[in-house]
């Protein structure tokens, strides 16, 4: 039985939870001022500042300001808005926006917000826009927008020839400060990700890019017949074309050091080649069980149920913890957030107040994860929330039995990624009452269907096909927020 | 009764007493003030290398090269050649000020859409009136938190017609001096100082790189990778700002411009979202001049002429405030919105 893959996905909603600024405004009274927060270390962190090949193995050193340590602000906010996003299905903020054809390289081209029509020598095809465009961020005539973007700001790049005007710019109403790392709890030499070297190309390790080719990132479409040239010839392949994104990509918890021992080549779990040799890549981190220094988030007049959620966002409850940085793939930059202290105060009468100790009160909002009843009564706008996305989150993000896991990418190899399907096996493995002579469009059960017939032949043809029958899904799946 | 209208004339009397504030901002975290130009910069390519090798061109990037956004400077003739230097632009310093005051001081209704709007929009003038109509409002009320805000910032207007009953030049003047060149001078990239052409010298930078990541795939997004500069914390400046015909009021804004710096709530130049533009007041000093023949606002001390070599010594009298009494001040602004 094979490893679950080390990431999973939140899928999308219908259509994303909007308001108008006014709406948010309207939902409490104001709360401004700021928490001390402390970042800890569930497993070693590493955000990558400068890197330096070596001979046999590569240093990654750890992200520095004014030559001290740091996580440095942007990928805390990062990691805080990819998870609210997610939560409150809230808009795509960050997007590759075009997946081009690319000859030997991308077979399909796509768009994640809008068609992509292309004209092939013996078709002509759009590939339809891999998210829902409502997901994409757009100034509305309704002045609409996510509560994601409410709360930290957005920037909405112009397109065509539209010009850069402050309605394509929203303030953020939090602010978050780079959380500095004392030299002492930084260790290097110690941890490590696996890497693979080639003398002219730049060599890569991991799973899968995002390609309409497979229904690794994207979900079944599709099932073509393809002539491919290969070493002996002539083959006559299926390719699996997927459509629409699986969904907001997260990663599992799990222990590196564990995770370093299968991707280690002594361990004969994982084979590299002469031509792409074993290369590690050496980490400077914050060692596990570490803290950073103090750092400061900062609210500016966020309505005290918007408040709330975002309490519950960076305290997410008993079992929720966030992955940050370099390496999550392998285990690395799992962290939890504490409470050192909190000034706040509710921002309504002018002048303004002086700060005030919350702490009695965020604690209470904090107890509040992830009980709809109490945070309904608490008056945070619990329609705003994916409960749906929730429960993802919580089975990917749930740090329950993390250590006892092990989570690694499908390999390169025979029945799995290397292993090509001829079409011949594809007609031989159809569904019941599917004829398949040329290209066949399929849904999503006839392409979970043929993903389980062929699962013998090759296991990560469909993403959900092969979590479902990895080691330790039932535990995942048993998870709850 | 109905509250008297709106006063403009606010120098009808003329001036008779000048506060001046001298106050020392240290940047507690980096801070970001460009100009809207970029430099360009090399980076030598090394395999699965980042961020070094980086050389930077104090002048316009070349169009294969990379670029980054500057931070704001001056240039003077010094020593028979062209020097230039970093500073915080006055217009920065007063435009945080002056947005911070009507966020917490002026009502809700009268935050939003109290500039002009653009006459190419607006070809019946409708919005122009209606833009009027509410300044007025705003104006006539003395509870609307709006006339501290004009009397110190003063009121612009297009037309003369406008300008009649309401504009009028404000009583605060905010100046900066130059970075102090506290520190090395270089610009900083990943903790090392880097040796190439850095541009003004009297500031540490620091190059810093953003890599937003999509939200499908966690892969760079592409076109995403950026990077800024920005002044590293520590650095400090001077700034002084001046007010004409002083009030209490004043003093007790002052007195909240100060904290709410002080707590981080009122930041200087870009990107607060990553925590920047955090500042502390580390030195501060107020001195009034009056004409003598004025009481002195209270709590103000008296101090000699010859203590503050002044233009005005000698010619009104100088008084100095503790800055530990400033916070007194703060019930009078209470009164005015």
């Amino acid at each position: 039985m094979h490893n679950p893959n080390p990431f999973d996905f939140v899928p999308f909603a219908g259509h994303p939870h909007l308001k108008t600024p006014e709406e948010f405004d309207a939902l409490g009274p104001a709360v401004s001022g700021y928490l001390e927060v402390k970042l800890r270390a569930l497993t070693p962190v590493h955000i990558v500042g400068y890197q330096e090949p070596g001979a046999k193995e590569g240093y990654s050193f750890l992200y520095r300001q004014d030559d001290r340590p740091c996580l440095p602000a942007a990928s805390l906010r990062g990691c805080l808005r990819a998870f609210l996003e997610a939560l409150t299905s809230g808009w795509v903020s960050q997007a590759t926006p075009e997946y081009p054809k690319l000859f030997h390289k991308r077979h399909i081209g796509f768009r994640t917000f809008e068609p992509l029509p292309s004209d092939g020598k013996r078709m002509s095809r759009t590939s339809p826009p891999a998210v829902n465009s409502e997901f994409k961020p757009s100034i509305r005539p309704d002045n609409r927008i996510d509560v994601a973007s409410y709360l930290l700001g957005m920037v909405i790049e112009p397109e065509g020839g539209q010009v850069a005007h402050e309605a394509l710019a929203r303030k953020a109403k939090v602010w978050i400060e780079d959380a500095f790392i004392d030299q002492q709890h930084l260790v290097k030499q110690k941890y490590w990700v696996p890497d693979i070297k080639h003398a002219t190309q730049d060599a890569f390790m991991g799973g899968a890019k995002a390609s309409a080719s497979n229904w690794w990132y994207l979900q079944p479409a599709e099932i073509w017949r393809r002539n491919v040239r290969t070493r002996a010839g002539f083959s006559i392949l299926a390719e699996f074309v997927g459509e629409k994104f699986w969904g907001r990509k997260f990663y599992f918890h799990q222990d590196p050091q564990r995770c370093m021992q299968f991707y280690h080549p002594n361990s004969n779990n994982w084979r590299y080649s002469p031509d792409r040799p074993f290369y590690p890549i050496q980490l400077e981190c914050l060692e596990k069980e570490a803290s950073t220094e103090t750092f400061r988030i900062y609210l500016d007049k966020i309505p005290q149920p918007l408040a709330i959620l975002l309490a519950v966002c960076l305290f997410p409850g008993l079992n929720i913890r966030h992955k940050l940085g370099y390496g999550k793939a392998y285990g690395y930059g799992s962290v939890e957030l504490s409470l050192q202290s909190s000034h706040l105060r509710y921002d309504e009468t002018r002048p303004p107040d002086l700060l005030q100790d919350f702490s009695a009160k965020l604690r209470d909002w904090m107890s509040l994860a992830w009980d709809q009843s109490k945070l309904a009564a608490s008056e945070m706008p619990v329609a705003l929330l994916d409960w749906q996305a929730l429960g993802h989150l919580a089975r990917i993000l749930g740090r329950q039995e993390a250590d006892k896991l092990l989570f690694t990418y499908p390999p390169f190899a025979k029945r799995n990624f290397m292993q090509p399907v001829t079409f011949e096996e594809m007609q031989d493995n159809a569904p019941a009452g599917i004829r398949v002579n040329g290209h066949v469009k399929v849904n999503a059960q006839q392409g979970r269907a043929f993903a389980e017939n062929l699962f013998e032949i090759k296991q990560p043809i469909h993403f959900r096909v092969y979590q479902e029958k990895a080691k330790g899904w039932s535990q995942i799946t048993s998870r709850k927020p | 009764m109905n509250a008297p209208a709106y006063n403009n004339r606010i120098f009808a009397e003329g001036v008779h007493g000048v506060l001046r504030v001298d106050w020392r901002l240290r940047c507690v975290t980096p801070l970001a003030i460009r100009n809207g130009l970029t430099i360009g910069y090399d980076e030598t390519k090394i395999n699965k290398g980042r961020g070094l090798g980086v050389k930077f061109r104090w002048r316009e990037p070349e169009e294969s090269g990379y670029e980054v956004a500057i931070l704001h400077f001056g240039y003077e003739i010094a020593d028979g050649s062209l020097q230039t230097y970093h500073y915080v632009p006055a217009s920065s310093l007063r435009g945080a000020l002056r947005s911070w005051t009507i966020n917490h001081l002026v009502r809700p209704e009268f935050r939003k859409d109290m500039m002009p709007p653009e006459h190419d929009d607006d070809p019946e003038e409708k919005k122009q009136k209606a833009y009027l109509n509410r300044m007025r409002t705003a104006l006539n009320d003395p509870h609307s938190g709006y006339r501290p805000v004009a009397s110190l910032f003063g009121l612009a207007f297009e037309t003369r017609e406008e300008a009649r009953d309401l504009a009028h030049a404000g009583r605060l003047r905010v100046d900066t001096k130059r970075f102090a060149a506290a520190q090395p001078r270089a610009i900083a990239i990943n903790g090392k100082l880097n040796d190439g052409a850095a541009g003004p010298a009297n500031a540490q930078r620091q190059m810093t790189v953003r890599n937003p990541l999509d939200r499908m795939t966690h892969a760079s997004k592409e076109g995403g990778l950026h990077h800024f500069l920005e002044f590293c914390a520590g650095e400090s400046f001077a700034a002084q700002l001046t007010i004409l015909n002083p009030r209490p009021a004043d003093l007790g804004l002052l007195s909240f411009w100060v904290r709410e710096m002080n707590e981080g709530l009122l930041r200087l130049g870009a990107l607060a979202s990553i925590g920047r533009g955090r500042v502390q007041i580390t030195e501060q000093s107020y001195h009034l001049w009056q004409r003598a023949d004025l009481t002195p606002l209270q709590r103000f001390e008296s101090v000699p002429d010859t203590s503050t070599g002044e233009v005005l010594a000698g010619l009104w009298c100088a008084y100095r405030l503790e800055a530990a009494r400033l916070p007194e001040f703060e019930s009078s602004l209470r009164e005015h919105v």
